[in-house]
């Protein structure tokens, strides 16, 4: 029955998350500010609305509007905050706003105090499940990456060296062993030799030449 | 106390409502909300009523009940065009009412210790939070009792979210959770029994029970007729107080531990004061700080209503921060910033006169915190 310990973290980390809050003054923002100073955030307040999304926030809540262009001028895929929206209708224009800000969480007007708090939790859970996502694609991409050059490695050892298949592997994981590298940084040395061989005119140099 | 020259009756009264549940699960506890708030209306009425004007309360029993609260709290605000609700208990009343509070900008004032990690600029807020209460508590357990801890409660969001917050405390000072178990509200005596027999099989250092009203009185006979006893087990609580005692029996809960901001037997001015009314109105009917609390927040508002001469919910949640009032418990004040009441902790032990022994007592009066911003812990160790 204990709790979970990443959702411990998810709320207990609200105590010191720093929350930049870009909306025009008055009650409306009164209302968001006093209920996260509540839940215990550090807030810094921004307007008119930046360029640059505010440095160093953890969570920045920001206003979408129709009457605002710049509101999505930045978006979740360039801002490693968290991204909370703070929406003034529900037309499909200010939808459209919406959509392209690819924010994590959004509170619609009017705002009330119950509510903040789950959004918060939500779109912070959100934006980490989105990065952890994104590690993984990355890390598959270099996967494939380096596969790619591992095979055309190996082709270049099978043709000029007459190993085998799994010979050519060995060799490679042997060097790579040997020079503390990874198998896909070896494969990278033995192409790039091999293309400078092929510009100086000595394709396939590494190949014993057959006597005389 | 707010005076006025002109009498009471020649003019019409500020109209209040009055929801508590004289019935069902909670009744006890609750009908002492509904006598603090008898006392305080009828106290101000005696000397003027406020600006003149006496205060004209309608009560309804929704008998424990989140739906009949619902119900009735909508039609206190709707058709008695009523706008001020002294009300609510338990959180699953208080939530239930809450949407129909919001929707027409009513004023609820809620006495009752709860979990916490709520605000609503349409509530006043004057039981304990979590940080006036049950962090104290686990304190003193750990302390006093042991660290091999037992938890029941009633099966619903105070006990749950009270025990969340008592297991960090608990787990993160070395102590240890045994059992974490949840009765249905107005549960069977067997099931009942079968804890027990948990209990005095697992033979913690104490029990932490946040089962409430009636439940809670049946869990405290019984486990006295097990044989069980306060000088071997302890239950420790945040409910348990002077009416629940008076109800079953001091014999049955001696030695058992209460964490509250009010005991009967505080040596105040205020108190000697709450009491000589209380028992020139009650009789021996022993007051508990459910009483106490509903007084105390009938005599913020009428200090509000005094200073702003109108019901209007903004005009008076913003005269209410300004009050002060000098309760039963010790000087009283909202905070501004989440509308909850700056309270003394205290922990009391039950003794064979069903009064309690005051035996800690914070050093002076805790800011309310209902989200535990400042929940570092150390903070509420006990010195």
């Amino acid at each position: 029955m204990s709790m979970d310990p990443s959702l411990r973290r998810l709320y207990e980390d609200l105590r010191s998350v720093a929350v930049a809050v870009v909306y025009p003054p008055g009650e409306d923002r009164d209302l968001l500010v006093e209920q996260l100073k509540r839940i215990g955030c550090r807030i810094h307040l921004a307007w008119p609305f930046p360029e640059h999304p505010p440095a160093n926030a953890d969570v920045v809540f920001f206003q979408v509007s129709q009457s605002l262009q710049h509101s999505s001028a930045w978006t979740a895929s360039e801002v490693d905050a968290t991204l909370i929206a703070l929406s003034e209708y529900e037309t499909p224009t200010t939808l459209k706003l919406l959509l392209r800000t690819n924010a994590h969480g959004v509170l619609t007007r009017p705002f009330r105090s119950s509510g903040i708090l789950s959004t918060l939790v939500l779109a912070r859970s959100a934006k980490q499940f989105q990065g952890r996502q994104q590690k993984k694609i990355e890390k598959l991409e270099g996967t494939i990456k380096s596969r790619r050059v591992i095979e055309k490695a190996m082709r270049v050892l099978m043709d000029h060296q007459r190993l085998g298949e799994r010979e050519a592997y060995e060799h490679m994981r042997a060097r790579a062993t040997q020079l503390r590298v990874s198998v896909a940084e070896v494969a990278a040395m033995i192409l790039e030799a091999s293309e400078a061989m092929e510009r100086l005119g000595l394709g396939g140099g590494a190949r014993p030449g057959p006597p005389g | 106390m707010p005076r006025s020259d002109s009498l009471p009756s020649d003019r019409p009264g500020w109209r209040v409502g009055v929801l508590y549940s004289r019935t069902g699960v909670s009744g006890t506890t609750e009908s002492q909300h509904f006598f603090g708030t008898v006392l305080a209306i009828e106290e101000i009425n005696a000397l003027g009523g406020v600006l003149g004007r006496p205060l004209d309360p309608v009560a309804y029993d929704p008998r424990s009940e989140a739906d009949e609260y619902r119900r009735l709290a909508a039609r206190l605000l709707l058709e008695d065009e009523i706008n001020m609700i002294f009300g609510a208990c338990t959180s699953h009343c208080r939530k239930a009412m809450l949407p129909v509070v919001e929707r027409t900008n009513a004023l609820l004032w809620y006495a009752s210790v709860y979990e916490g990690f709520e605000y609503s600029p349409n509530v006043v807020y004057t039981g304990a939070s979590p940080n006036q209460s049950s962090m104290q508590l686990a304190a003193y357990l750990m302390q006093h009792c042991g660290k091999r801890i037992f938890l029941v409660g009633a099966d619903y969001i105070y006990p749950r979210e009270t025990n969340r917050i008592v297991r960090d405390a608990v787990e993160d000072h070395g102590g240890e959770i045994l059992d974490e178990v949840y009765l249905p509200l107005g549960c069977a005596d067997s099931d009942i029994e079968d804890v027990l027999r948990d209990i005095a099989g697992i033979d913690p250092d104490v029990v932490f029970s946040t089962q409430i009203g009636n439940d809670a009185l049946r869990f405290y006979q019984r486990f006295h007729a097990t044989g069980l006893h306060a000088r071997r087990i302890p239950i420790a609580s945040l409910t348990m107080t002077e009416s629940e005692v008076h109800e079953i029996g001091a014999e049955v809960c001696e030695g058992h531990i209460t964490s509250a901001t009010y005991f009967n037997s505080l040596d105040t001015p205020g108190n000697a004061h709450f009491l000589a009314l209380w028992h020139a109105r009650f009789g021996a009917r022993p007051a508990s700080v459910y009483a106490e609390a509903s007084y105390n927040q009938v005599h913020l508002f009428a200090r509000a209503l005094q200073r702003v001469g109108s019901l209007d919910t903004r005009k008076l949640v913003q005269a209410v921060h300004t009050v002060k009032f000098d309760s039963p418990e010790g000087p009283l004040a909202i905070l501004p910033e989440n509308n909850h009441c700056v309270l003394t902790p205290r922990i009391g032990v039950c003794r064979a006169d069903g009064r309690f022994e005051v035996v800690w007592q914070g050093r002076e009066p805790v800011k309310p915190d209902p989200y535990l911003t400042t929940f570092g812990l150390d903070e509420f160790w006990l010195g």
